[in-house]
């Protein structure tokens, strides 16, 4: 589904990803975890277009095509989901609104008409049941009042509405209290398919402890530095960060 | 700077007037220029009688002695004139009853705007005056409306079938020495349309004008006047195009509302004027004067604005809140692109207790354009628990452009309550990154933050309009796709 | 005779005689000027709502004859609690019996403009006339024309005042009406940090006009402490005007109290000239009786990443009347500008009049601009919570307006004088 081949990337002249190769298979949920600066938040800003970076090396290839080539929104409609980790507050428009706004671009897109307005609010109904929204969420305007919970269940929602292939959680966790973490894990849980992938980027191991990784990696200085599956992230749980560094710092 | 907006502001200046049409008809104009002559030719081919010729004249004079005024921040061509033709009508004779006498240019022209006059299937239950330069072609539904006694008509008729309540209301809350544009207006006003809601009655459609200025050199003078009787109610809509033209053309119209006890006007403009083009060659002025009396106890007034055209708009709906808790509000969106300039805003003057006001302007700037809110509530000594509530909101795209606020709060009574906020912003990067996050593109992404900054305002308007009005902030702005 | 005559024949006779007077060119200009524009009158947009008849017809005199001792001048309410150097002009003449100088960088200049002019020509001459500009301001053109005398605070490079400058004026009108026009010129230099008050006093029974001309240039990186204390009682009327002329990376507070006079005009003026210019304009207003009191205010943020934080605050009582106009002017290269403004008034009479114009004219697009503007009486909401507490109704309604006034008394970083203030303002309510 995606794959990712020696990827460099800067800001403002800094290099933060120093060479990330990354496989993802369809039905496939990778962690990505590392300490504060590693680059995680970079190589989701990166694999979503934003024009803040420069790809300086490499390649993303996304369902056989040249990811780093597309615009941000043919990225989206292609079927790449980004859950920001600060999503931003667009006042006086409608989460039904937009939604329907960004089903019936994704469809342009893709040459089909444009869905009704009553198949749109019926499937819209349809999906909120499933993921147990609140009504109210839809009709206020987009993110503004929201609190974290309510902004992360958003774009869980959201990732329901758009169907996309793969979804890239970024820090998903941040600012999450216990029971807002479950629900927004049921919520991807409930997501979960045979075809579709996951990218989890998170500091914390305790995301994990709900959405269970196939894979976790670690991302260090902007390089993956060690891979392994959900045990590792429960080892960095105990031993936190530093002696990946040591381990990487004595290897040079 | 950064990159996606550079495409915006070249988008925006590639936009396209559409309704920049011109009709092709036989006109019948007064003489060029001004004088008293025109006054008497004005009011002769209009049949009038002596009193309002009389009227005109006194407001003619006033005139004279007038200077045009001039405002801050930006200067304008003087007007000359005497190159301007203050009378234009079709030649050929109307017979206002009888749609299928009107000539087919005409109601070709109106079908091309999207008013069909025979058809009205655009804007089902909507009763629609028509007026071409300066006369009234035609009034639909008519006879529905007489029915529960509404008077909707042209005002060059009213003056004949209603000349008591033209009399006694004409200039009654603008007078014909209140500013320059009025007082010339007084003089020269051609045509409008005539609204009488008789008492305890809601009108039980949406009544519309639509203007359209033809003919070339031609000055639009339009002269509307609403009178909404004890505990009635009325929702009146305004939309206005102009063909493209090289040369400016003066729009100085009047409107008057007055609203008796427990009595409601709802009064909603889609202003689409010419704005001129990218270069800022051509485009109307629209100096129009706008005012409401809230007469009588419980009285209600609120005007609701979309200005995306014209080169030069001054405009200032305000409200005289006379009665005892009366209530009056204004809400406006105005967009300028290119090198249009728009000065727009209200005046509410706080008369009687209890009154209240409310004030949402938003203001949205692009290409080199500039916009400015005027605005003055004053509050009078007896005007005792009276409130206020003003919100300004400016967004700029681009950054040759200007937002400009200018609030005068005047307050005589310590029992007032006024509140003014206002801020400016502009569309954040992060906003137009997570809408093509979700796969919407740039273009439909400003489109989306815009009409959501405007939403306040646009809920304000009739369902057919607030459709319009969000299709027309978005080609003002975009710039034709496709 | 009416003022305006009066300066003309006066500035004829300083022309004749006034070849020697090295600012001769920047006065006559400044009297042509006048001569164009005249004094300001109602038809004028930043004059709408005040009005100089008054002052224009007033008869006045310019004479810096007082008769009063220096003490009783002391007791006329020079804050002797704070710790400061002082300057005392009285009627716009420096009385140097009352003028104190505390231990001072040895560099640093305190004195008054006229005998400045001797060791420091060439640092005022830089500096004269170059920021508060007379095209159109017929008042500023009049002091630039024949202005009394004035301080002159001159800190150069690097240094620090360990001291405030209480720059006292008194004016003394127990003879006659008093007429005068000081001018007071500040220097910051680079990295320079100075403070000053100017403190306004009147004693006397007749009328009197003040028209006060300041120009403060702070140059990079420096900062400055500026506060205005107006408390000339009587039949005081009083026109400052202050131009700021700031250089990149400085930080300005200014605070200005205006609690006595009769007619009090304030202008203030802020031009950014360089980036990261943060300038904080707070004000206070209490009038009673008939009192007027106008704060006029501009903040030209030129350059980009410029902060502007302006708050002022009313309480009127009587048939007084407020004015306040705060202007923030955003310039094109005035990129990521945060600005802010507010006014806010309480009216506790039905015959108090406020007339508010907080305007905002924005010409960059990248900024945040917010203003505002209330006017009413004392919350309910606070006023119940006090009395549900036992607290008396006027006890709770002191209590809530020295809190809402003390929010700006305590924006001043000299803790004695908002000790004094804060008496004064108890006093005033």
């Amino acid at each position: 589904m995606l794959s990712i081949n020696n990827l460099k990337a800067s800001i403002e002249g800094k290099a933060i990803l120093n060479g990330i190769n990354l496989d993802i298979k369809p039905g496939e949920v990778h962690a990505i975890m590392g300490p504060n600066g590693a680059g995680k938040s970079t190589l989701s800003s990166v694999l979503a277009g934003r024009s803040d970076y420069e790809v300086n090396d490499g390649s993303a290839l996304f369902m056989g095509k040249d990811l780093l080539a597309l615009s941000p929104e043919d990225r989206a409609r292609e079927g790449l989901f980004l859950a920001f980790q600060y999503p931003v507050e667009i006042p006086g428009v409608s989460s039904t609104n937009f939604l329907k706004t960004a089903i019936n671009e994704k469809r342009k897109y893709l040459g089909l008409d444009p869905m009704e307005a009553t198949d749109f609010l019926k499937f819209m109904k349809l999906k909120m049941e499933e993921m147990e929204m609140d009504k109210s969420l839809t009709s206020r305007s987009l993110n503004e009042g929201f609190s974290g919970g309510e902004k992360k269940r958003n774009e869980v929602f959201q990732m329901a509405m758009l169907e996309p292939k793969l979804c890239i959680m970024d820090e998903t966790d941040s600012g999450l209290d216990i029971d807002a973490l479950r629900l927004v894990s049921a919520g991807v849980n409930k997501l979960r398919t045979p075809e579709r992938s996951f990218l989890v980027i998170t500091h914390y191991q305790r995301l994990l402890d709900y959405i269970v990784p196939d894979f976790v990696h670690v991302l260090y200085k902007g390089r993956i530095v060690k891979s392994g599956d959900a045990s590792l992230a429960k080892e960095l749980e105990v031993k936190g960060y530093d002696w990946i560094k040591q381990e990487v710092e004595s290897a040079k | 700077m950064s990159e996606p907006e550079i495409g915006i502001i070249d988008q925006v200046v590639s936009q396209e007037y559409k309704y920049g049409f011109s009709t092709d008809i036989e006109m019948e104009t007064a003489p060029i220029g001004l004088s008293e002559d025109t006054v008497r030719f004005i009011s002769a081919k209009k049949n009038e009688p002596e009193w309002l010729l009389e009227w005109r004249l006194k407001a003619y004079r006033n005139w004279l002695k007038m200077e045009a005024p001039t405002w801050q921040n930006f200067s304008y061509p003087k007007v000359d004139y005497q190159k301007v033709i203050f009378y234009a009508a079709p030649k050929q004779k109307i017979t206002l009853d009888s749609l299928d006498q009107v000539d087919p240019e005409l109601l070709k022209t109106f079908e091309k705007l999207g008013i069909s006059l025979l058809e009205q299937k655009r804007l089902t239950g909507v009763a629609v005056d028509a007026v071409f330069d300066s006369v009234s072609i035609a009034t639909t539904f008519k006879e529905q409306l007489k029915e529960k006694g509404v008077i909707f008509c042209a005002i060059s008729e009213a003056v004949h079938e209603h000349p008591e309540l033209i009399k006694k209301y004409l200039g009654s809350v603008v007078p014909a020495t209140d500013n320059y544009y009025a007082a010339l207006n007084s003089a020269v006003f051609s045509d409008g349309s005539f609204v009488y809601i008789p008492k305890g009655v809601r009108c039980p459609m949406e009544l519309s004008t639509y203007f359209r200025i033809n003919a070339e050199n031609t000055g639009q003078f339009e002269r509307t006047l609403i009178i909404a009787d004890d505990e009635s109610y009325v929702s009146y809509l305004e939309g206005c195009t102009a063909p493209m033209r090289d040369e400016n053309q003066l729009h100085a119209a009047v409107v008057e509302l007055v609203a008796m006890e427990k009595a409601e006007i709802k009064y909603s403009t889609v202003q689409n004027w010419y704005p001129g083009d990218k270069d800022g060659k051509g485009g109307i002025y629209n100096f129009v004067t706008k005012r409401g009396s809230c007469e009588g106890a419980f009285s209600k007034i609120s005007w609701t604005q979309v200005e995306t055209g014209s080169a030069i708009t001054w405009k200032y709906p305000s409200c005289i809140l006379k009665g005892d808790n009366s209530a009056a509000e204004f809400f406006s969106v105005a967009v300028t692109n290119n090198r249009q300039v728009a000065d727009t805003g209200t005046k509410m003057i706080h008369i009687g207790k209890n009154t209240k006001s409310r004030i949402v302007s938003k203001g949205i700037s692009a290409g080199f354009s500039q916009n400015s809110y005027r605005g003055l509530v004053k509050i009078n000594k007896n005007a005792s628990m009276a409130r206020n509530y003003t919100q300004c909101d400016s967004m700029l795209i681009g950054d040759k452009c200007g937002a400009h606020t200018f609030p005068y709060i005047e307050v005589n009574n310590n029992t007032a309550t006024l509140e003014h906020e206002a801020s400016t912003s502009k569309i954040g990067e992060d906003q137009i990154f997570y809408c093509n996050q979700r796969g919407i593109a740039l273009e439909e992404a400003i489109s989306l933050i815009v009409n959501g900054f405007c939403k306040e305002v646009l809920n304000q308007l009739p369902m057919e309009f607030a459709v319009e009005a969000q299709k027309l902030l978005a080609v003002s702005l975009e710039g034709s796709v496709g | 005779m009416n003022l305006l005559d009066q300066i003309k024949s006066d500035f004829s006779a300083y022309a004749a005689q006034a070849e020697k007077d090295s600012f001769f060119e920047t006065r006559n200009n400044a009297f042509l000027e006048l001569e164009k524009c005249g004094l300001p009158t109602l038809k004028n947009e930043e004059w709408k709502y005040t009005s100089i008849r008054k002052i224009s017809e007033g008869n006045f005199t310019q004479s810096c004859v007082s008769e009063l001792d220096a003490k009783s001048l002391l007791e006329a309410g020079i804050l002797n609690t704070i710790a400061c150097n002082k300057l005392v002009f009285v009627n716009g003449c420096l009385f140097p019996e009352l003028s104190v100088f505390l231990e001072e960088d040895a560099d640093i200049v305190i004195s008054s403009i006229a005998n400045a002019r001797k060791g420091n020509a060439a640092i005022i001459t830089q500096h004269f006339g170059k920021y508060a500009a007379v095209e159109g301001q017929g008042m500023v053109a009049m002091n630039t024309a024949l202005m009394s005398d004035g301080a002159f605070v001159y800190v150069p490079k690097g240094k620090k005042m360990k001291y405030p400058l209480m720059l006292t004026n008194i004016t003394d009108a127990t003879q006659h009406g008093i007429f005068q026009q000081p001018r007071n010129l500040i220097v910051i230099e680079e990295s320079a940090h100075g403070s000053i008050i100017e403190n306004y006093i009147a004693i006397g029974e007749h009328a009197s006009f003040t028209n006060v001309v300041n120009e403060i240039f702070v140059d990079n990186n420096a900062s400055l402490e500026h506060y205005k204390v107006q408390r000339a009682k009587g039949e005081t009327y009083h026109n400052n005007f202050t131009q700021v002329f700031q250089n990149g990376n400085t930080n300005i507070n200014q605070v200005t109290l205006s609690l006595d006079g009769q007619w009090i005009r304030n202008n203030l003026h802020f031009y950014m000239n360089g980036q990261n210019c943060n300038s904080l304009l707070y004000g206070l207003y209490i009038t009673d009786g008939s009192q007027f009191v106008d704060n006029h205010s501009r903040v030209d943020h030129a350059m980009p990443n410029g902060y502007s934080d302006e708050k002022y605050k009313g309480i009127l009582r009587d048939n007084s009347t407020a004015v306040f106009n705060g202007k923030i002017m955003v310039h094109v290269d005035a990129q990521k500008t945060n600005a802010y403004q507010r006014n806010m008034n309480i009216l506790l009479s039905n015959d108090a009049t406020v007339n508010t114009k907080p305007q905002l004219e924005i010409f960059a697009d990248d900024v945040k601009c917010t203003h505002g503007a209330t006017i009413g009486q004392l919350d309910e909401e606070p006023m119940f919570y006090l009395r549900s507490r036992g607290i008396s109704e006027l006890e709770a309604r002191k209590l809530l307006l020295n809190a809402y006034a003390a929010d700006i008394a305590e924006k001043i970083k000299i803790p004695e004088l908002v000790q004094i203030l804060e008496e004064e303002i108890e006093r005033k309510l």
